[in-house]
């Protein structure tokens, strides 16, 4: 337990001093940092569901655009503050993703499967939001300027949303660094080692699983509306669409999934990089930030399946690629 | 006592075990032995709640398990140590010992039963922190019985535990079966290895494509002609 009493400090000692960043550093910078820590704490909700459970949704972008648009909807529609919008968007996706969750694992789909539908029902909301003109149908949703005003969520500089998105990122790992040593992440995490194992045991496989992809799809519902307000546009494919979704677990996938600082470190390598190689060339050669970035993501994925994180974790452990497999055969397979 | 009545489990059209009745009394190691394919899996896996029955009812002394979800019955005690141990590949040692103690029947007794694994295994402590998956063949095995006396059985059902592992550490193995009724557990046994299983068992039944074809006294089904022939092969 002291090993967590030590991250736990850490993660306030970096938090204290990532507070200061924006004293002395450029708007550019201030900018690539909020993109840092709004996906880091997106990939840091999707890894409770997709690290801890071991339940890879491909679907994120549901939540996300669950959270952007009920948020900024409340706000335009109602002027109800996003600090408000927020959490109903949150409890909306929740419940979203607990229903979700609810019929896929009631009806045994897992692994590919539930990834699959997933998939199907984030391209499913894409069609949805197109055809609901009361959100802008396919022409989008804009938040409109107000001025700077932190109640409701607007900052004249880019160092008001840098804080916001800063705090979810640090609430975010605290969260995580609290889940990976209590009782639920233990149930998380045998669910996703063994799922029937863990059920035989005496382990609630059903509710743990229900409890992850809720909290997972609330967190990045929050994680939405904070999108909004950064960008202050949001269109059905823009936030429900595979390219948010997909790259919400990239960063987690990159960083290490399953490990607390994963996600974070795969934001911090990636964005930066997704950032500078759009900066310097996509002016000159068009689409060849696209091509380096993906480059380095295969170049990760040969030689770090496990991310960044994994490999540092398995070194720390001193683990052997030895013994194969333990049974990972379904139960009752014959 | 466990209580196994009139069982019937179909996979699709596949009948996998056909009305197959059977009881497992107190403090009695019960051996059931059968070919690969037999349905003894599908037997632990249904009295565990992992599989739905088509028909039949089973009662842990008196109560139903039947309709019960498979977390409920493991709480109650009817305990599985699955078949290739299905550990948790990536936690230690002692978190795999942990998370089978987890719920409140179990964590109250929790250092006890720890202690108790550790002396039984006494490999377990010092592997303690190592990564399951690290482990040998035989100290998986002795994990995956750890992890379900963490869990506080009143019946512990082992599947195949012997299997894989090399002969020295089979016949260790079912000295710890004997160990484990000595300390008073209830042991449900399924078994390909024949001969060990039914020396050790009070009493067996053979299964064979879903049906139990023989019970009786360990010892005599053991010299039953039939286990014989088909068996054992003298």
């Amino acid at each position: 337990m002291k090993a967590v009493d030590r991250q736990v400090t850490f993660t306030v000692v970096l938090f204290v001093v990532l507070l200061f960043i924006p004293t002395f550093a450029s708007q550019y910078i201030i900018n690539i940092g909020f993109m840092v820590f709004l996906y880091a704490f997106l990939a840091t909700a999707w890894n409770i569901l997709g690290g801890y459970a071991g339940q890879h949704s491909l679907g994120h972008g549901l939540f996300l655009g669950i959270g952007a648009y009920v948020s900024t909807y409340l706000f335009v529609s109602a002027g109800i503050t996003p600090w408000l919008g927020m959490w109903v968007g949150a409890v909306i996706a929740g419940v979203t993703g607990w229903f979700i969750g609810y019929l896929c694992f009631r009806y045994g789909i897992k692994g590919a499967y539930f990834a699959l539908v997933t998939i199907a029902l984030a391209e499913a909301a894409v069609y949805v939001a197109t055809n609901i003109q009361a959100i802008g149908g396919a022409g989008g949703l804009e938040v409109p300027w107000k001025g700077n005003n932190f109640w409701i969520m607007q900052f004249g500089s880019r160092t008001g949303y840098y804080y916001v998105a800063l705090v979810a990122a640090f609430l975010g790992v605290l969260l995580t660094l609290w889940i990976a040593r209590s009782r639920f992440g233990y149930y998380l995490i045998s669910v996703r080692e063994n799922e029937d194992a863990a059920e035989a045991l005496g382990v609630n496989t059903m509710k743990a699983k229900l409890m992850a992809i809720t909290l997972s799809a609330f967190m990045t519902a929050i994680g939405g509306t904070l999108y909004a307000q950064y960008f202050t546009y949001m269109n059905p494919r823009s936030v429900f669409g595979e390219g948010p979704s997909v790259q919400i677990l990239l960063f987690a996938i990159i960083g290490g999934i399953g490990t607390v600082w994963g996600p974070a470190v795969g934001a911090l390598i990636l964005v930066p990089i997704a950032e500078i190689t759009r900066a310097e060339l996509s002016g000159s050669f068009a689409g060849a930030n696209l091509l380096i970035y993906g480059l380095i993501l295969v170049l990760v994925m040969l030689f770090m399946p496990k991310g960044v994180l994994g490999i540092l974790g398995s070194l720390g452990k001193g683990k052997k690629n030895s013994p194969g497999e333990i049974g990972h055969e379904p139960v009752g397979s014959k | 006592m466990l209580e196994v009545k009139n069982l019937t489990v179909r996979y699709g059209a596949f009948l996998a075990l056909a009305d197959v009745s059977l009881k497992v009394e107190d403090g009695q190691i019960v051996s059931i032995v059968g070919a690969n394919g037999a349905g003894k899996t599908t037997l632990i896996n249904t009295i565990s709640g992992l599989i739905t029955p088509e028909s039949g009812e089973i009662y842990l002394d008196g109560q139903k398990l039947t309709g019960m979800k498979g977390h409920e019955i493991a709480r109650i005690g009817v305990v599985q140590v699955p078949e290739r141990r299905k550990l948790f590949p990536e936690m230690t040692v002692y978190e795999n010992l942990l998370v089978a103690s987890i719920h409140r029947r179990a964590k109250k007794e929790r250092q006890k039963n720890l202690e108790e694994v550790f002396s039984l295994f006494p490999v377990l402590r010092e592997r303690r922190d190592q990564l399951a998956i690290t482990l040998s063949g035989g100290e998986q095995q002795m994990l995956a019985i750890g992890r379900g006396i963490m869990a506080l059985p009143r019946i512990l059902m082992l599947d195949e535990p012997s299997l894989g592992l090399a002969p020295i550490l089979v016949q260790q193995i079912f000295q710890i079966v004997q160990e484990l009724r000595k300390r008073g557990l209830t042991i449900l046994l399924v078994e390909q290895n024949v001969k060990h299983s039914l020396r050790i068992a009070d009493y067996a039944y053979v299964l064979e494509t879903g049906k139990a074809v023989l019970e009786g006294l360990g010892m005599d089904v053991l010299n039953d002609p039939h286990t014989v022939e088909a068996y054992l092969g003298r």
